[in-house]
């Protein structure tokens, strides 16, 4: 395959098909039809109309919305509704920062809510030299298992700034230091709105490059992965361009870093493709 | 004023008032109203419709194509079109690496809203551990954003030139940055916009570069389109994009881009998701959507 590829896996949703799913007159997501008739069971807790589902406007603040959904969120999980429950909270906004209440992660795609990442290129030596820590996946993991990784990534879940959670995804999946860890850069986003068997992937992944010293060696240390390697970004460019099983969005952050870093350059063919496959464009997201 | 809105400013689309301009099928371009009207007196090279402007399908071939295109397009200059006539020609594609569909003058490219190909530099200095970036003031006889600020080093990719070799000349003619120094350039990235205003349609793709600067190092213009050169910290470049609009519009982006990938504008801006997906705001090449 080639790294442009790695992209066929976002298959956009034709929004029309969903209702917008509306929350204090911000709209936070999108409900497929199924899950909308679902809803209208609880007509106190979700009023569903033609081109929206709204959560009812007598639930006024962040505990009382997050309460009221889930409890519905439960009844729906013993029906089969939402498999795979993490029982870890992610906040619903109409942005960034901008919290309503807090929903159950597995009803996150189901409801078209934005989620958001952290992913951690991991790197070691400059220019020609550079290389990548490269995690792979336990295979009891229950989402991608035994899947190619970053060094460091994870959801973020309510509750936590986005400092809190890399340090802390930071020393439980590679045993990093927090001094070393204050180190990481942001240097921008990735971002897609992809239909999934799970329902609407709506994700916002906030990319870090973290410069290694070369003695310090990633120790998993919550079993989540089985083992990092330490590849050169050749390698890590002919396994992106090849066969190898990377998971879905840790492959875009990499061709991110490949590009910033100047891996690839404009003299390839999809050059363009590729940087307008990094992000969703704004034309998509009239709501969000 | 905030960083987002350079990003808004680069956005502004007049749907109702420009017409997709398409070349085989394939959109290449978008036309405003009034010219959309004009090319109406040319139906043997312009097909006009409520819904597009087409080339006549009769015109098959590169040669074909262009020597129709510039009968039209030099009738329309005697009229008073197209000013700032540069005697440039600019190739009408699909996608960069694609074979062109025509050949038009750069001063009418604008007005049909071809997609223009340009090469940034961003000319880097750490000191002290901060980011500096060289800053130029426009010429004030530049026929676009004149006394604007800008990058070091930007332009335009005419046909037929590789884009390592444009960057090379450009960084030679505008900041005598010796070949030697600016084969060590990194491509970064790239940014794009569709921007529709009046009877223009700006349509760019920005390839973005990187090159680390000597601290000794002082830029001097050679060709006359740059009044001088000042070395910035980052935080004032951030300071100056967010609260004002003396950046030319669409250098606001690449720089932007260059704070964001070097950490400067980060999660802690309110807007950084929006601004990120807002460098690439133009439709898919050969697309009218």
């Amino acid at each position: 395959m080639s790294l442009l590829d790695r992209f066929q896996v976002i298959r956009p949703p034709d929004l029309s098909q969903y209702r917008r799913f509306v929350v204090d007159g911000h709209t936070v997501g999108f409900v497929a039809a199924p899950l909308a008739d679902r809803l209208r069971e609880h007509g106190d807790i979700f009023t569903v109309a033609d081109a929206t589902v709204s959560l009812t406007p007598d639930l006024r603040g962040y505990a009382d919305r997050t309460a009221a959904v889930d409890r519905v969120l439960r009844t729906l999980q013993r029906d089969g509704c939402f498999p795979g429950w993490r029982k870890e909270p992610y906040p619903v906004g109409p942005a960034f920062g901008t919290w309503l209440f807090e929903m159950e992660r597995a009803a996150v795609p189901p409801f078209g809510v934005r989620a958001y990442g952290i992913h951690v290129n991991g790197f070691v030596g400059r220019g020609a030299d550079m290389r990548l820590w490269v995690g792979r996946r336990s295979r009891r993991k229950p989402t991608f298992p035994g899947q190619l990784d970053h060094l460091v990534a994870g959801g973020q879940p309510a509750g936590l700034t986005l400092e809190e959670n890399l340090l802390k995804e930071c020393a439980e999946e590679a045993s990093l230091p927090a001094d070393l860890v204050r180190r990481a850069r942001p240097v921008g986003i990735t971002s897609y709105l992809s239909e999934t068997e799970e329902g609407l992937r709506n994700d916002v992944l906030f990319n870090y490059d973290l410069e290694l010293p070369p003695d310090v060696v990633p120790v998993n240390a919550d079993g989540e992965i089985e083992e990092f390697v330490l590849w050169p970004i050749d390698r890590v460019i002919a396994e992106l361009a090849g066969a190898a099983n990377f998971k879905f969005n840790v492959a875009f952050v990499i061709v991110d870093f490949l590009i910033r870093h100047g891996f690839v350059g404009p003299e390839e063919p999809d050059y363009v493709d590729l940087v307008r496959a990094l992000r969703r464009r704004p034309s998509a997201d009239a709501v969000r | 004023m905030a960083l987002v809105d350079r990003i808004r400013y680069c956005r502004r689309r007049e749907p109702a008032r420009f017409r997709p301009f398409l070349v085989a099928g394939r959109r290449v371009g978008w036309v405003g109203d009034r010219l959309v009207d004009r090319l109406r007196g040319f139906p043997r090279t312009f097909a006009v419709d409520d819904r597009a402007v087409r080339l006549a399908d009769a015109l098959t071939s590169f040669d074909s194509r262009s020597r129709a295109v510039a009968e039209a397009v030099d009738r329309l200059r005697e009229e008073g079109w197209f000013p700032g006539w540069r005697d440039e020609l600019f190739p009408v594609g699909t996608s960069f690496h694609a074979p062109p569909l025509l050949q038009i003058e750069r001063a009418a490219a604008r007005h049909f809203g071809i997609r223009c190909y340009c090469v940034q530099l961003n000319g880097l200095v750490e000191r002290d551990g901060e980011l500096q970036i060289w800053i130029a003031r426009r010429a004030l006889t530049k026929p676009i954003g004149p006394g604007k600020l800008d990058q070091i080093v930007g332009g335009g990719v005419p046909a037929g030139m590789g884009l390592r070799a444009c960057l090379i000349k450009e960084c030679a003619e505008e900041a005598s940055i010796p070949g030697a120094l600016a084969v060590l350039a990194r491509p970064v990235g790239a940014v794009a916009y569709l921007r529709q205003e009046g009877d223009i349609a700006d349509d760019e793709v920005m390839f973005d570069y990187d090159l680390a600067l000597p601290a000794d190092f002082t830029p001097v213009n050679a060709d006359g389109e740059v009044a001088g050169f000042e070395l910035w910290p980052a935080s004032r470049v951030k300071a100056v994009l967010g609260d004002t609009d003396d950046f030319i519009f669409d250098v606001a982006l690449c720089l932007i881009d260059c704070l964001i990938r070097h950490g400067l504008v980060g999660p802690s801006d309110p807007h950084y998701i929006d601004i990120a997906e807002g460098l690439w705001s133009a439709p898919a090449e050969g697309l009218a959507a």
